[in-house]
């Protein structure tokens, strides 16, 4: 489930684009999972027909996704009996606030594709038809030479090609939420393997995915009568006749495609690449001044993306790349290994011409640097240096080994920790020890010795600080024995940080609203309210990195 | 923080939880465990406490007796609260103390950056005026036909018009359940039907409008200046008359908005046919009769007459 500030930003992000009607329905479905229209529509108190359209909006928009399930068992026995339910899907709603940021990606690697992809980011899901047409009178009003149809249908295929945009998903697939083992699609074979946890909403999302190669199948050309003639004149009659028929039917297809295929902007990968774009360009703030020639001459060698997780590029291509950079081309195969391997980007043994850098990995130690650098600012050196060294125990760590691995004064650690506690970055147990004399060789020795050696209903765990309290002061008072307390980083540290990024991002959207209404009231002013404005939504978009690095990434 | 002259000395061995001057509770008392709670903190207020108080400036005596006669729980304490007065460091509570500002970074942008506001902005603007933002029905009043058309309510019309939804999305069933289609009735394919697309051509589009108002304008004006011509010749009262022909045409207006309003009171589901059929008068009255261009077009025909 979505955190309460994620849900109040989607909320305040579709409010504003698509009003308040929708906006109403969208957080019905947000808070209360998947729903039927006649459940929407009886807990937003909207009409009907005002619920259909603002369904209709976010289906358009790939907000929400429906699916067919069964109703669970009716009163008169009478099963079998589907109902249509609609899901909203929450990463969707939040990638509106990077439409720009796609639509750069696309500037810089296919600029004469932008006018399509803007179109589709607009407009949410589009046929090929009203591309053209959007095209055309687009570039007719701006007074710039109007592109032929074969010239758009290029551009188009490029972009698909490229899977930057995608076929749209069914409208409405059979889901069965409780036929867990029963993969649906050939992707949720293949996800088995990793045995990761999906949520209801990327299952349902996998279930609606057309395959693969459905869903990036380009627009067939078709062929033209004069190359036809051409053609057959070479062939047997038969075997004109058979290529004619063989035309009808592409030409049907492409008709097809054209007129009642809708397509959208494959967001996936456009947070791929921004992820690539992302790790990049983080890494190469702490490169030493030799490497960066060769950090960009990897990434731009990378040809083809085999999952997500990671950028592979073959050394052929990066040396071609770096050759064309300044001071490249001096450099020898054994010295760029080298440093590639410093960058950490290794070859498999399977391909060891190819290189990978693994951008997951690279993603989590960059998330750990944000929260750090935060509690840094926040509490100081000691709390950052014993925040650090919680997170790379990854167990719980006792006092007494925190302050002699941190070295740092005793009082400056319980000071510390306790500040930590209090904010909920950290959580304690409290150990008590009725005269076991426990050998404190090492951290293990500790958890294992001190586990084994107590009762279990001594192990009290501090939910509250009142709890703490009081059972510190009456356990203590009783035996009058040491007692030991662990610490370590609480498990929903990365879920806590990342909900006060959605209440920070949300903050900065009510700011620029403030700024709007104060504009349309007509203050003196001006300039300095856009001013301000600029600055708030530059704020965001900076921001907004943030939130893709701890949701996204 | 709320710096309490009374909290920084040690807390006195009291029962009672709270500090009575300044309405705030202490934390619970704490017996010593191998973590000594820090020296310098002022203690926070426990979740339990009834209530806690933003502002500390310390109201002079007779205030403070007569401000906590009222509760309960503070006045126990004010007796306590007043033997803490002498302590020194009346330090007074500000509400936005003078911290150094982090620099600001946001004012300088890169060229990227700037591209990225330029097109956020732009996306923005062209979703809260696009058809996918879908209004809450005006509650229709009752007598609103035979309200007196008042000045603000002239300017609240002149907002332009959304299009049609479904003008932009496909509704098949290939593309959207089937029940959400439903109440819509399936659109013809508008192929002669220009849409908007993007707010750019907005501009132009207004453009052709005013162009044909203009035609028509230059046409109109000729012919109600022989009409009034004619009536002026025929009665030789010219004012009264002048303004019955112009109230006139002002009812024709009245009844073609009364026509509209009668087709919104039909129900939403309609609203792709209702709106094709309103769309046509609307394009029907932008050749002539619309309010505004009533009055213009009286001013003119005035400053005409009395030149």
């Amino acid at each position: 489930m979505v955190s309460q500030h994620g849900v109040l930003l989607a909320v305040s992000i579709i409010s504003d684009h698509f009003g308040p009607i929708v906006s109403k329905v969208i957080r019905c479905l947000l808070r209360h999972g998947p729903l039927s229209l006649q459940e929407v529509a009886r807990r937003v108190k909207l009409s009907s027909s005002q619920v259909k359209n603002a369904l209709l909006v976010l289906i358009q928009h790939n907000c929400v996704q429906a699916f067919l399930t069964l109703r669970g068992k009716a009163s008169h026995g009478s099963d079998d009996k589907t109902v249509t339910l609609y899901l909203a899907i929450f990463d969707n709603v939040l990638h509106r606030l990077r439409f720009s940021k796609f639509l750069s990606l696309i500037h810089d690697d296919i600029p004469e594709s932008e006018v399509l992809i803007e179109g589709l980011l607009l407009n949410g899901r589009l046929t090929f038809d009203q591309l053209v047409e959007r095209t055309i009178s687009k570039s007719k009003s701006e007074g710039k030479t109007v592109p032929n149809r074969e010239e758009i249908r290029k551009r188009f295929n490029k972009l698909v090609y490229a899977h930057y945009v995608e076929r749209c998903p069914k409208p409405q697939p059979n889901f069965d939420p409780l036929a867990d083992e029963q993969p649906t699609s050939s992707r949720k074979r293949a996800s088995k393997i990793v045995e990761k946890v999906l949520s209801l909403e990327q299952k349902v999302v996998c279930t609606a995915a057309l395959s693969d190669a459905e869903r990036f199948a380009e627009i067939p050309y078709v062929m033209e009568g004069s190359s036809n003639a051409n053609d057959s004149q070479h062939q047997s009659i038969a075997g004109a006749k058979r290529k004619h028929e063989s035309l009808e039917v592409d030409e049907e297809h492409t008709i097809i495609a054209e007129n009642e295929v809708l397509w959208r902007a494959n967001f996936e990968k456009l947070i791929f690449c921004l992820k690539k774009k992302f790790c990049a360009e983080r890494k190469k703030a702490k490169l030493k001044l030799g490497s960066h020639s060769i950090w960009e001459a990897f990434f731009e060698a990378n040809v083809t993306d085999k999952d997500n997780k990671s950028v592979t590029s073959p050394i052929n291509g990066i040396l071609d790349k770096l050759r064309q950079k300044e001071g490249g081309s001096s450099m020898t195969l054994d010295q760029v290994t080298g440093v590639l391997n410093d960058l950490e980007c290794v070859s498999s043994s399977t391909n060891p011409e190819e290189f990978a850098f693994d951008l997951n990995k690279f993603a989590e130690t960059c998330r750990n640097d944000e929260i750090e650098s935060l509690v840094k600012k926040k509490y100081g050196q000691e709390a950052y240096i014993i925040l650090r060294l919680l997170i790379k125990q990854g167990c719980p760590v006792e006092t007494d080994q925190i302050t002699d691995m941190t070295i740092l004064d005793k009082l400056k650690v319980h000071e510390t920790l306790y500040k930590l506690w209090q904010d909920e970055y950290i959580d304690s147990e409290v150990y008590l020890n009725f005269g076991y004399s426990v050998g404190l060789r090492t951290q293990g020795d500790l958890l294992f010795g001190v586990r084994t050696a107590l009762p279990p209903t001594l192990k009290l765990q501090a939910g509250s600080k009142e709890e703490l309290d009081a059972s510190i002061i009456t356990k203590v008072s009783a035996t009058g024995n040491t007692n030991y307390f662990v610490w370590r980083v609480k498990s929903t540290l990365q879920e806590q940080f990342i909900d006060r990024l959605y209440h920070a991002a949300l903050n900065l959207r009510q700011m620029v609203n403030n700024i709007v209404e104060l504009q349309l009231e007509g203050s003196k002013d001006e300039t300095k309210l856009r001013n301000r404005k600029n600055i708030l939504i530059l704020a965001l978009i900076r921001h907004d990195e943030s939130l893709m690095l701890f949701h996204d990434f | 923080m709320i710096t309490c002259c009374c909290c920084t000395a040690a807390p006195p061995p009291s029962t009672a939880p709270l500090c009575a001057l300044h309405a705030h509770a202490r934390a619970p008392p704490r017996a010593p465990t191998t973590i000594p709670p820090p020296k310098n903190a002022a203690p926070q207020p426990t979740p339990s406490s009834a209530f806690s108080v933003s502002v500390c400036l310390p109201p002079p005596r007779r205030v403070l007796a007569m401000a906590f006669r009222g509760r309960g729980r503070g006045g126990r304490g004010r007796g306590r609260g007043s033997a803490f007065d002498y302590r020194g460091n009346h330090k007074e509570y500000e509400n936005f103390p003078e911290i150094k500002l982090p620099e600001m970074t946001c004012s300088k942008a890169s060229k990227e950056e700037k591209e990225l506001l330029r097109s956020t902005l732009k996306f923005e603007e062209f979703w809260k005026t696009s058809c996918y933002h879908l209004e809450e029905d005006v509650p229709k009043k009752k007598n609103e036909d035979k309200e007196i058309e008042r000045f603000s309510d002239r300017r609240r019309k002149t907002h332009a018009k959304r299009e049609a939804l479904a003008l932009y999305l496909k509704l098949t069933e290939s593309n959207f359940p089937a029940e959400l289609l439903q109440g819509t009735i399936k659109s013809k394919p508008t192929t002669n039907k220009k849409l908007r697309w993007d707010n750019d051509s907005d501009t132009k589009a207004f453009e052709v409008f005013e162009k044909l108002e203009q035609t028509h304008k230059a046409r109109a004006s000729s012919l109600y200046l022989s009409f009034k011509i004619l009536i002026l010749t025929i009665y030789q009262d010219s004012g009264t008359n002048l303004e019955r022909i112009f109230s006139l045409s002002l009812l024709d207006g009245d009844k073609k908005e009364e026509k509209e309003g009668d087709d919104e009171d039909e129900q939403e589901e309609e609203e792709a046919e209702e709106e094709e059929s309103s769309d046509d008068d609307y394009n029907q009255n932008i050749e002539f009769d619309d309010d505004d261009d009533d009055w213009n077009q009286e001013e003119e025909t005035h400053e005409d007459y009395y030149d």
